[in-house]
């Protein structure tokens, strides 16, 4: 599998990317609040992107319309920006996002509460960020790509959650999707050896109730088939002869 | 962001409506379809995202075959397959 590694130059090209992206983030989780709608959040996403003088990686994306994927309640992932979507207080909302610096990409995603949520809501958040850092302990040179999905879906059934199996993750560059894809649920083989190098997007989709999708008739938004809630939780990380870097990170 | 190369997918509209496909390439709104049987590797159909339902990222080893352009068209055709037998165990 032809899995790129990337150079020291890319690597840091990379990491600043990464780094402003985690900003963004970071500043539209504060900007988040009951009675905004998902449009202003996408205008302002643009406007700090753009500020920092990077491209929203998404927009226009396979005709993607917006900068910012922003999925509430029950939608997985994909929720297109609207000024009719307006956040009520106890809403759960999936900020995913990407940038370009200097022709690299960043991709990072978080689920976040609106005022106040339901216990399960906070506990499903957590679990799915939890199941990130538990992926990536796998994360290594030397080791095996599907330790990290298998990983994952342990951590997230423990709790009696379950992981979307039609969305995965993926490596990322100087394109927004390179290979591999990354399962966040255990498969028939290892997977490619990881390298030192190698710049993955790890993306575990967590559902509240069973896993299965499907696609919404405006044919991006991504839903749980029985209704149930849906967590989301990204990065971006580089793999080295020790502990993976984040480079959505702050 | 998911990718849609290596998604399966459904025809919504047109002759080839409820038929499935895997995207072997994407341009802007527009998809490049194969179901390796009459649609194949070089001849696919190129359709506009609205007209088609999405089913999945399914298959990282078909991912990998497509990407690296050395997927067959029996191996998308059986794909395909296994697909509709999966989905019709789930129901």
């Amino acid at each position: 599998m032809a899995i790129s590694i990337k150079s020291d130059r890319e690597i840091e090209l990379m990491r600043e990317s990464g780094k402003i992206l985690a900003q963004v983030l970071e500043e539209l989780e504060g900007y988040v609040k009951p009675g905004i709608s998902t449009f202003d959040i996408d205008k302002r996403c643009h406007e700090i992107i753009t500020s920092y003088g990077c491209i929203p990686s998404f927009l226009n994306y396979n005709g993607f319309p917006a900068s910012i994927c922003i999925s509430v309640n029950d939608e997985v992932v994909h929720g297109i920006p609207s000024m009719k979507n307006i956040l009520r207080d106890g809403d759960i909302v999936s900020l995913d996002c990407g940038v370009i610096y200097k022709g690299y990409h960043s991709d990072a995603a978080r689920t976040i509460p609106v005022g106040e949520i339901t216990n399960e809501a906070k506990k499903l958040i957590e679990v799915t960020r939890q199941s990130f850092y538990e992926g990536i302990k796998f994360a290594k040179e030397g080791k095996h790509l599907h330790e990290i999905s298998e990983a994952i879906q342990k951590y997230v059934e423990s709790f009696g959650f379950s992981v979307v199996r039609d969305l995965v993750g993926h490596g990322i560059g100087s394109n927004l999707h390179e290979e591999p894809q990354i399962p966040n649920f255990k498969q028939r083989n290892r997977g490619p050896k990881l390298a030192s190098g190698m710049t993955l997007a790890i993306e575990p989709m967590v559902n509240a109730g069973r896993y299965d999708v499907y696609w919404m008739d405006d044919d991006w938004t991504v839903v749980t088939e029985d209704g149930s809630l849906s967590a989301h939780y990204e990065n971006t990380i580089l793999i080295t002869d020790g502990e993976p870097e984040i480079l959505t990170k702050i | 962001m998911q990718e849609f190369v290596g998604c399966f997918v459904k025809s919504k509209n047109g002759r080839d409506a409820g038929k499935c496909y895997v995207i072997i390439n994407t341009h802007n709104e527009y998809v490049y379809l194969v179901d390796g049987n009459i649609r194949t590797l070089d001849n696919p159909k190129k359709k506009n995202l609205k007209h088609i339902i999405m089913l999945g990222n399914y298959d990282p080893m078909l991912y990998k075959a497509i990407k690296e352009k050395n997927v067959k068209d029996e191996e998308i055709k059986r794909a395909i397959k296994l697909l509709q037998i999966e989905r019709q165990i789930r129901r």
